[in-house]
């Protein structure tokens, strides 16, 4: 008896079900029908945009700008061979190349298949007037991401393009889709996840005429978050332009909290042709060209650090206690070690000389002796504790660690015996010595600060919450050994027989490093690196040239030039 | 006569032809709901419910060989056990969050959902305690420990949360006590009460769960927002027709306008690429199911069995009224998958359990 009643009970449930079914598909057929049907129903996709990244001074540095994409609805056209031909000739591409995208990109005989992207304006507006007598062809704006400095920023900020299958396999579940574009390099790479927004789109009922008759459902996209950047963007676009020309970076800190002003390195690349269709060519060039536009080289370069390493050697000496600061060593152009000769850059010597003045005249004799006293490992242990030989941990993605040689790294690398001729080397920042211009950012820093290692960052801002800068590092240096070589890179700029002098500025005073280092291959890369105001440091600053010979000229001007406009035109030395 | 799974006749090979039809179209379904993902993202859905769809089998197979009787007999503990597994799911670091709900445990590339098994247990452990007392579910005393035992996984669900599933205790306790002879006028008391209490259950609901009740008097209420779903769903079965759009060919569907409707709202891709034949064909398919479960329900003479299967059909009519209902507007939205055709591997493995069980009630129901 009980389960008859169950059973009429189902029975009565499942026929109402059935009853719905049979007045939703068959007695309201026609409403829905008409709904979903050709011409009734449209797809407008709306790509999330990405966020906006600012400047330090709130400066957009890449924003979005608006674009427009030609696109066909297959099953909207009415007549090909008129449809095609007068596309081709408004858009200036081949019927064939028309008609083979359209075969390539076909999904569903309604979804919109992008003929042409980033059309002119006009142009767009003119195939806007025309759609009447161009059924199924239409223009669809779109947000470009715009990077507003093109060149000059492109390796703080990296590019975007299409994903991949492995990064899809892997990102699938967090929402990517093959269309996404995600960033590359620098501040794209690194916050994409941030800056990513989300996907939307919006169902259009509209008329025969393609008259919007009303909205039928539509899922908002959503903007990425914005970010903003510690850099400041007009010193940016000034340090890169001043590479122009040069293979070579420049890096621009404030030593007291780690946030990089300004980050360039030349050759660069435009970020903006990625984003744009048809420039593949262009992009595929930067890729394949000889002298690595896409390398960053303020992060990924290597070079031997030449004399700007002799202020690591000071501190070792002074540390250590194997010289004061008045020990002296008398340099009359050369040292010997047995029969091998070593030179100093100045032919005929720079005579006797105390710490002020090896480092005011960067005497290369003087750290001969001192290097020889040291001996390899306690270079290396002050090479470490500055930091070198490993990445400074900056927050975009791929930092190069450079390399610390030592006779331990030396034997199980090579199996080889060090020599003692390789101290030598050493001593002037030459020999296996590696080291990247921001890792030599973050050395300089240290003499700024009189013992504090700053954590280089970029990033400032995610959305409106500050982004805590990580903390410095504490070196353990002596303030007196500090304060000995900071006074003498006031001096190798100050002093007419300093080899930084062309880096004088007015109303500042700067203290700084030259740099000349060997290479096997043409002239030695300059350098030069520094901090100012000397007495109360706001800027830490590396210039980094390849090949570019000394460092006391070619990289002093550049650092000048730009020490200049900092002063005059930003904010960051108030 | 102790093989009795070897006699002819006692396996009742329309329900597992059914099972294995309602499985195949529902495979195809999601091959199409999903194909905007296969595209994309390279996902394969459908090969991912096969593999599913071959675990279940397993499953279904090895509880059918050791049958009910001795699962009976352990019923409480697993049931015990099953609550446990409840609990850890609601603890931060073991649950795993999906679309904000706490409802998966991750066992490394392979995630379970302890409330789908929940729903079985609870009916293994009910069967006992039924078929325990017998006569003596008569007095209204018998029924306080029935309640709690659905009150505390219900909670628990409802609290990761999981309306829908949570609610499915309710009918499955109601119908095997009113079919174990549970006086009506006890449980129609129980009924009024619950209604009683139903305004107060208004303000624990999420605000979603609100939103989708008032949704359902109201779709027009929320077009973009709760209603949109219902809209797109209608417009989906609606358009369809009598004949459908065609399979992969459904406009709704391929241009990703159906949130989750490769999983709750699965039927809609049916209703609209298969039109109502496919649908009607979907329903009657069901509706065979739940047939031959009742049947073999009233034909075992077993108390145990007969509750069991009882709780297990009841299980899945809920689960196809409810999921069909909503998804055309006739039910609120309260998230229940369609057994076989959604996909979800913990539910499918479930389903297909819960077959083997009803066969193996057919199959022992001459024993006694």
């Amino acid at each position: 008896m009980r389960g008859r009643i169950y059973s009429i009970i189902v029975d009565v449930l499942f026929l109402v079900i059935l009853a719905g079914l049979a007045y939703l598909q068959i007695l309201r057929w026609p409403l829905y029908h008409d709904l979903s049907r050709k011409n009734h129903i449209r797809l407008i996709p709306m790509p999330g945009l990405r966020g906006t990244i600012y400047d330090r001074n709130g400066l957009a540095i890449v924003d979005n700008r608006l674009s427009f994409d030609v696109v066909i609805i297959p099953q909207e056209v009415e007549n090909v061979d008129t449809t095609y031909g007068r596309l081709s000739r408004a858009l200036g591409i081949s019927r064939s190349r028309i008609e083979s995208i359209v075969k390539k990109d076909y999904t569903a005989p309604f979804a919109p298949i992008t003929i042409a992207g980033d059309v002119d304006k006009d142009l767009a507006f003119r195939l806007e007037e025309k759609k009447q007598e161009l059924p199924g062809v239409l223009v669809l704006p779109r947000t470009l991401r715009w990077y507003i400095y093109g060149e000059r920023t492109s390796h703080l900020i990296g590019y975007l393009s299409l994903i991949n299958k492995e990064e899809l396999e892997r990102l699938g579940d967090y929402g990517y889709s093959i269309s996404d574009l995600v960033g590359r390099d620098g501040i794209e790479r690194a916050y994409d996840k941030y800056l990513k927004g989300e996907d939307g789109g919006t169902q259009l009922e509209v008329d025969a005429t393609g008259r919007l008759v009303k909205i039928l459902g539509s899922k908002n996209q959503k903007k990425g978050t914005d970010i903003t950047l510690t850099v400041d963007v007009k010193l940016q676009a000034y340090a890169a332009d001043c590479l122009e020309g040069v293979k070579g970076s420049v890096v621009i800190m404030d030593p007291r909290n780690g946030e990089i002003l300004a980050m360039a390195s030349s050759p660069s690349f435009d970020s903006n042709i990625f984003v744009e269709r048809g420039k593949g060519e262009q992009a595929a060039g930067y890729m394949k060209s000889g002298s690595h536009p896409m390398l960053n080289r303020a992060i990924n370069g290597q070079y031997p650090a030449g004399s700007i390493f002799k202020i690591i050697m000071s501190d070792a000496g002074l540390e250590t206690k194997t010289i004061t600061e008045h020990s002296t060593f008398v340099c009359n152009g050369k040292f010997f070690l047995g029969r091998a000769e070593f030179d100093c850059w100045k032919e005929g010597g720079h005579g006797p000389q105390d710490l002020r003045d090896a480092i005011t005249h960067s005497c290369n004799v003087y750290f001969y002796n001192l290097g020889h006293k040291l001996g390899p490992n306690v270079i290396s242990e002050y090479s470490q504790k500055f930091g070198l030989g490993k990445p400074t941990g900056i927050d975009i993605a791929g930092e190069s660690s450079g390399l610390v040689p030592s006779p331990a790294w030396k034997k199980a690398k090579r199996g080889q015996n060090w020599y003692e001729g390789e101290t030598i080397n050493y001593a002037i920042g030459q020999g296996d010595l590696l080291v990247t211009p921001l890792q030599m950012v973050e050395v300089v820093s240290v003499f700024a600060t009189e013992g504090s290692a700053p954590r280089p960052h970029i990033i400032k801002k995610i959305g409106n919450a500050d982004v805590q800068a990580p903390k410095p590092k504490t070196i353990p240096v002596s303030k007196a050994a500090i304060e000995t070589i900071k006074s003498a890179m006031v001096n190798a700029v100050a002093s007419n027989t300093g080899t930084g002098q062309r880096a004088r500025i007015e109303g500042i005073k700067v203290a700084a490093k030259t740099g000349t280092a060997q290479t096997t291959n043409g002239e030695p890369h300059a350098w030069f690196l520094g901090f100012a105001p000397a007495g109360d440091p706001k800027i830490a600053f590396v210039v980094m040239v390849e090949h570019g010979g000394h460092g006391g000229v070619t990289a002093a001007d550049i650092a000048k030039k730009i020490l200049d406009f900092a002063k005059d035109n930003t904010e960051v030395f108030k | 006569m102790k093989n009795g799974y070897k006699l002819k006749g006692e396996f009742d090979y329309g329900l597992v032809l059914i099972t294995a039809v309602i499985l195949l179209m529902g495979l195809f379904v999601i091959y199409s709901a999903s194909y905007q993902k296969l595209v994309s993202s390279n996902a394969n859905l459908a090969m991912r419910q096969v593999n599913s769809a071959l675990i279940g089998l397993l499953i279904a197979a090895a509880i059918f060989r050791i049958g009910y009787q001795r699962i009976i007999d352990f019923s409480y503990y697993i049931f015990g056990l099953n609550v446990l597994f409840l609990i850890l799911v609601l603890v931060p670091g073991i649950g795993d969050v999906r679309y904000g709900a706490r409802r998966w445990i991750d066992f490394g590339s392979f995630a379970f959902q302890p409330s789908e098994f929940a729903k079985v247990t609870f009916i293994f452990a009910l069967a006992k305690y039924l078929g325990d007392i017998k006569e003596g579910i008569e007095r209204p005393k018998a029924l306080i420990v029935p309640f709690a035992m659905a009150v505390v996984p219900m909670l628990l669900i409802f609290k990761e949360p999981d309306l829908g599933t949570a609610l499915i205790f309710v009918p499955i306790l109601l119908t095997m006590l009113l079919i174990a002879g549970a006086r009506l006028k006890y449980l129609l008391l129980v009924i009024g009460a619950g209604l009683a209490c139903a305004p107060f259950l208004w303000f624990i609901l999420k605000d979603y769960q609100r939103a989708r009740l008032l949704v359902f008097l109201n779709p027009n209420l929320d077009p973009l927002g709760a209603g949109y779903t219902i809209i797109q769903s209608k417009i989906a079965i609606g358009s369809g027709g009598i004949f459908g759009k065609g399979w992969l060919s459904g406009t709704q569907n391929q241009l990703n306008f159906l949130p989750e409707r490769h999983t709750d709202f699965i039927f809609s891709v049916v209703g609209e690429e298969w039109g109502f034949i496919g649908g009607a064909l979907l329903l009657f398919l069901f509706y065979r199911f739940v047939g031959k479960g009742i049947r073999i329900a009233e034909t075992t003479s077993d108390t145990y069995g007969k509750a069991l299967a009882y709780g297990i059909t009841t299980m899945f009519a809920v689960h196809v009224i409810v999921n069909i209902g909503m998804v055309c507007g006739i039910m609120p939205v309260v998230g229940l998958p369609l057994p076989f055709v959604s996909y979800g591997g913990s539910f499918l493995m479930m389903s297909l359990a819960c077959v083997g069980i009803l066969e193996n009630i057919k199959n022992k129901r001459k024993v006694f």
